[in-house]
């Protein structure tokens, strides 16, 4: 017995020793990736290469389902108790609001100084990951937004065969497509501009104003030129009549049940994704692709989504996290991301190999990336708010400027809470 | 007397006794230490925490009462999304219950086939939220949905509903009506029993039916009606999964309810100290409902056998 129980004991320990020594020479490290259904089997490729190609590292991927716009209650909670994933897929839009709250780890420590000016990548997505001076996040992906418009429509209405060129020519097309029955619904309409993807902050470039300042954290949201932008949507709503254009757009509740897929929108205001979609599901749509046309003064308001790859404070591994996410960044993964995701690289060496292999139609929203905006700070309050200030001024609970003068002060209120100035 | 009391709890305690009170113990022990653990520790947290600015990693800093001074004088959606709850609430309570009774009602009249009318009734309460919401925003859907379509038969032009600021709410409403079928449950089981003696007495003096529900059944279910009552008043005042599902709070705020909001602050804006102030002015707000509900009781609730 008194043998065994050594014996024993000799195992244990030699078990544990050779255990101790394979980690020695391999890291494993935990990754939690947040994209669900075809796209968990597309990251884990882009994983396995990863593992083949890093002897020393191991990367266990997970998906970890988010809440609905991305709310991380998940990651929230494993980095407070302690037990985070070593790195994750996140939101590049709310990198400024985690780690402000001191969420994420900072990795400068990992970069050379030359990795530390994001020159390789499309310079907004690297705005987004830069916290007062630190580098908090590798840009993943992108996208981009433009006007597609409906070529049979524009015939029908007896338009030109183009997409319009100013605002007042977007307005008066319009005008031309909107079509109602004769109990005064709508039956086709020509554009809205509240609708799509677009959103208040992309129409307040469009009329050259600003909502608020990534560098100077300064919050611009009752200016004269936001306020004009929000008058000329509330003008929609008017002209048209707000409960006819919602009672004819709750028909069509999101995804593939789009209006413009099934030729009862003109024009829409909408992402690059579109060109996919309606190559799926509306494949005999005979459309195009077109900047939105800004007012004199205005400026392409196209803007830019897409996520990226954090560190989140408690990691074990920081090291072989940053290695394993900044090999994301790198041309040849990011032509993956292209290539097994079906997402737009961040990389602008791989940005210009994925330009050539696109649709043209695709193509035409990509030559807006030198123009195109990225999202600006504490971007979901901005988001939420401005979706709050439209709603207020279409439905006419509050003039235009009032409006936006109320989402001024409950903007500065909220930033002052979150950066502490 | 004191001291002879105390005597006889000592004496009292046989050795089975003892035995039965350890193991006792003993059962109770894992509710006990979970309860502690996951409900009276969160609880106790939250109440510190919503004295605090607390951003979940962080350590929370204390900031005394600024949370509930911003709530209730600079937060306007705070106030908005507590009218909405309430309005909610207001209606939706009274109503569920009253369409509850008269199904429990009708589907307690012994006719054939009346266990699939149970079950048929009782369904949509096992429909996941989800699913039912979605399901709801067709019917509500102002130009194809079934609801409009139906008015319109009626001769009646139906409201835009969820994508109307003042029909919204009343849409929620109406769409609290397809969950019935928990409270159905709860008033059939009451409706068993209520002594059908005072009936047949009731009938020897002449009584008519409605004379019969408001003097005999009402009364006697009244116990499962109180109960309704406070689980209907947490409940409504919780809403949230529909809201999540199907408006995001919107059109313009009006469906922005009180624990939506609660979970924005939360989870959305990272700040979980002021979230926890609101879940207690939520508290506070179903305490003194529930306390006003309880003393009331006494005054229509009744208790038979009680005297």
């Amino acid at each position: 017995m008194k043998k065994l129980v050594s014996i024993l004991i000799i195992l244990v320990f030699l078990v544990s020793l050779g255990d101790n020594l394979a980690l020695a020479e391999k890291v494993t490290i935990t990754y939690w990736w947040s994209w669900s259904g075809p796209m968990v089997d597309a990251m884990q490729k882009m994983v396995d290469k990863f593992n083949k190609t890093h002897p020393d590292i191991e990367v266990k991927m997970t998906f970890v389902e988010t809440g609905a716009w991305e709310t991380y209650e998940k990651l929230q909670t494993a980095i407070a108790a302690g037990a985070p994933p070593d790195a994750a897929h996140f939101e590049r839009s709310f990198v400024d609001q985690w780690a402000a709250k001191g969420l994420f780890l900072p990795l400068d420590e990992y970069l050379t100084p030359e990795e530390r000016t994001g020159k390789d990548f499309l310079p907004f997505t690297w705005d987004e990951v830069v916290y007062k001076g630190k580098v908090y996040a590798i840009p993943l992906d992108t996208d981009i937004r433009g006007l597609l418009w409906n070529r049979d429509l524009f015939e029908a209405a007896g338009l030109p065969d183009r997409a319009p060129k100013t605002l007042a020519e977007l307005d008066k097309f319009a005008e031309k497509l909107t079509k109602f029955d004769e109990k005064g619904k709508v039956q086709t309409v020509g554009f809205v501009p509240w609708w799509g993807n677009w959103f208040f902050p992309a129409w307040s470039w469009t009329f050259g104003g600003n909502i608020a300042d990534r560098k100077t954290l300064k919050i611009t949201a009752n200016d004269p030129k936001n306020i004009q932008a929000l008058e000329w949507v509330t003008s929609y709503a008017k002209k048209y009549g707000v409960q006819a254009i919602t009672s004819f757009g709750a028909g069509f509740t999101g995804g593939v049940n789009n209006p413009f897929f099934m030729g009862k929108e003109g024009m829409e205001a909408n992402g690059v994704w579109m060109v996919g979609q309606i190559k799926r599901y509306a494949p005999k749509l005979n459309y195009d692709v077109a900047p939105v046309p800004h007012p004199p003064g205005g400026a392409n308001g196209t803007w830019c989504g897409g996520f990226c790859n954090i560190i989140p404070k408690g990691s074990k591994h920081p090291k072989e996290a940053a290695e394993f996410i900044k090999w994301l960044g790198q041309e040849e993964a990011q032509l993956d991301v292209y290539r097994l995701l079906e997402h737009i690289p961040t990389n602008k060496k791989a940005l210009d190999k994925v330009r050539l292999m696109v649709d043209p139609k695709e193509r035409k929203f990509y030559a807006q990336f030198p123009v195109a905006h990225g999202r600006p700070p504490l971007w979901v309050r901005i988001f939420n708010e401005c979706l709050t200030v439209v709603d207020e001024a279409i439905y006419g609970k509050k003039t235009p400027k009032q409006a936006l003068d109320d989402m001024q002060t409950r903007l500065e209120q909220a930033f002052k809470e979150f950066f502490g100035q | 007397m004191m001291q002879g009391r105390r005597k006889m709890r000592i004496k009292k305690y046989s050795k089975l006794e003892l035995v039965n009170l350890r193991n006792g113990v003993l059962f109770a022990l894992p509710f006990f230490i979970g309860f502690i653990c996951f409900t009276m520790y969160p609880v106790i947290s939250s109440l510190y925490y919503s004295f605090c600015k607390y951003t979940i990693v962080s350590t929370p800093h204390w900031i005394g009462l600024k949370n509930y001074i911003k709530l209730f004088t600079e937060d306007e959606l705070f106030g908005i999304s507590l009218y909405n709850s309430l309005y909610y609430a207001i209606f939706t309570i009274p109503l569920t219950i009253a369409a509850a009774i008269i199904s429990a009602l009708l589907l307690n009249i012994p006719i054939k086939g009346q266990p699939i009318f149970r079950t048929i009734f009782y369904l949509p309460s096992i429909t996941p939220v989800v699913a039912s919401s979605i399901l709801w925003v067709w019917i509500l859907n102002p130009q194809y949905g079934i609801l409009n379509a139906f008015l319109e038969k009626l001769g009646i032009n139906g409201p835009g509903w969820l994508a109307d600021p003042k029909w919204s709410k009343p849409a929620l409403i109406l769409m609290s009506l397809w969950g019935i079928g928990g409270g159905i449950i709860i008033f059939l089981a009451a409706l068993q029993d209520v002594p059908q003696e005072l009936y047949e007495s009731a009938e020897l003096d002449g009584a008519n039916w409605w004379n019969k529900l408001w003097a005999i059944t009402i009364p006697s279910i009244s116990p499962a009606i109180l109960f309704t009552l406070i689980m209907g008043m947490i409940g409504t005042l919780q809403f949230f999964a529909p809201i999540y599902v199907m408006t995001n709070g919107g059109p313009v705020n009006s469906t922005t309810m009180y624990a939506f909001y609660l979970y924005r602050n939360a989870f959305v804006y990272l700040d979980m100290g002021y979230a926890s102030s609101m879940a207690w002015i939520l508290f506070v707000i179903v305490l003194l409902g529930t306390i006003l509900m309880f003393k009331s009781s006494s005054k229509w609730v009744y208790y038979r056998g009680e005297r």
